[in-house]
């Protein structure tokens, strides 16, 4: 048993207004109980999951009421996409489908507990600072516990070849500069894609002269309202091609990924917003499969295609000067860049369609190319 | 005398009223165990032998 699995309580915490309340008002269990294993009985580990109203709600309602309905509690567009793909035509297999979903997916959340005072159950939990209560949670302890796989790698430049994001390196800056509490306490309910949260990171609340009417720059002139910051700004992002999921002959979950892949690919803006429709967008490829859940429902995601398998991404890789913007023709002309047919597998080429550059979109390169201001 | 019965008195009043120092806290067999390194490794010695492993299926591949 590691000792990171949440057991020893700091003195410290005792004196803190949390290490007021008494253990069993959260947890349960028997105070008085010398015997540590009559004592467990009922025990309850994280108090603040699946439902945060009881052990917050009562002096943090105000964040509780909203937190409780946030991406980390429910995941909701992974229900989203999911039921969006499945068969609805026949009741048992999209049964079947959303059980396999929450065998799978629904283990990876966090809660009000797994952010603020221990990592998420995901990883096996333990304490960020011996139950201390963490009102900013750590970045590289709780953040990076989850997100270490892809966004903290770029972030932090732990992908080989590729630089850490600028906001990291030079400023910095952590998850939650960008990630206020507002949007991870944000009420979630409905939310399509977290792209969708009005509470979302973005770039003009910082950079709002490169946004507006009369940016400096003349490149940003030209591009604002067609061009996501990331087409120029980002470098490559982690691609997956995909995962099967299933349950082996011994009752145990596994899942079966392949290939990741480093790359930067523009495609055509997926989800476009009434308040910014861009054309042009940095895109991923998630690790979907129409197969996915094939040994639970036999044809389960038979609407597969009605989501593209490249998706909106915003790579947390930004630099100010990229390969595909050191000179005008860097991009214009430079096909290899946008996401074109052939660099799309014959089983996704209709879930795609919205997305894939077609050839007449390429932007031309440009002749005369302008001169710096 | 009459001094000295004042003075007793006082001082008795005083002795009574000090405040007493917090026990319910340490009374918590939560407390007492959760803050005690030496204890937590003794018995997650023991919680080791009787705690169901956690098992893998050797099936998972791939980056998750």
């Amino acid at each position: 048993m590691e000792l990171y699995e949440k057991i020893y309580v700091y003195p410290s915490f005792l004196k803190t207004e949390h290490g007021q309340i008494s253990c069993e008002t959260c947890h349960g269990g028997d105070p008085a109980d010398p015997d540590w294993q009559t004592a467990h009985r009922k025990i309850v580990k994280d108090p603040t999951f699946p439902t945060a109203d009881e052990a917050c709600g009562e002096c943090h309602e105000e964040i509780t009421s909203t937190a409780k309905n946030s991406l980390h509690y429910t995941l909701a567009p992974f229900t989203q996409v999911i039921k969006a793909r499945a068969n609805k035509n026949d009741e048992k297999t999209l049964r079947k489908v959303l059980q396999a979903k929450d065998k799978h997916c629904s283990s990876c959340h966090s809660s009000c507990g797994q952010c603020h005072i221990s990592r998420a159950d995901y990883v096996n939990g333990g304490f960020l600072a011996g139950h201390v209560f963490k009102k900013k949670p750590p970045m590289d302890t709780t953040c990076a516990s989850c997100h270490g796989g892809r966004v903290y790698a770029e972030l932090t430049g732990a992908n080989s070849g590729y630089a850490a994001d600028v906001h990291y390196e030079k400023e910095e800056m952590t998850c939650l500069d960008c990630h206020s509490a507002a949007e991870m306490h944000a009420d979630a309910k409905g939310i399509r894609t977290r792209f969708e949260l009005p509470q979302r990171p973005q770039c003009k609340k910082c950079h709002a002269e490169v946004l507006s009417e009369e940016p400096k720059t003349r490149s940003h002139a030209i591009h604002k309202d067609t061009v996501a910051c990331q087409v120029c700004h980002a470098l490559a992002n982690k691609n997956c091609f995909s995962c099967h999921a299933g349950t082996d002959n011994k009752g145990l979950l596994y899942y079966k990924c392949g290939e990741t892949k480093m790359l930067f690919k523009i495609g055509l803006n997926p989800s476009k917003r009434d308040d910014k429709p861009l054309k042009y967008v940095v895109l991923r490829h998630p690790p979907a499969n129409p197969n996915l859940f094939a040994s639970y429902a036999r044809d389960g995601l038979s609407d597969f295609n009605s989501l593209p398998t490249w998706k909106l991404d915003t790579p947390h890789s930004i630099q100010r000067i990229t390969p595909q913007n050191k000179t005008c023709n860097n991009c214009h002309g430079n096909a290899s860049l946008f996401l074109q047919e052939k660099d799309v597998s014959d089983w996704e080429r209709e879930a795609n369609t919205r997305v894939v550059v077609p050839k007449d979109s390429l932007p031309e390169p440009i002749k005369e190319v302008m001169k710096k201001p | 005398m009459a001094v000295c019965v004042l003075v007793s008195f006082c001082a008795c009043s005083l002795a009574l009223t000090e405040k007493e120092p917090e026990v319910g806290k340490s009374e918590s067999q939560c407390v007492v165990c959760h803050t005690d390194v030496k204890k937590l490794i003794r018995l997650s010695w023991e919680v080791e032998k009787i705690r169901p492993k956690k098992d893998k299926s050797a099936e998972t591949s791939g980056e998750g």
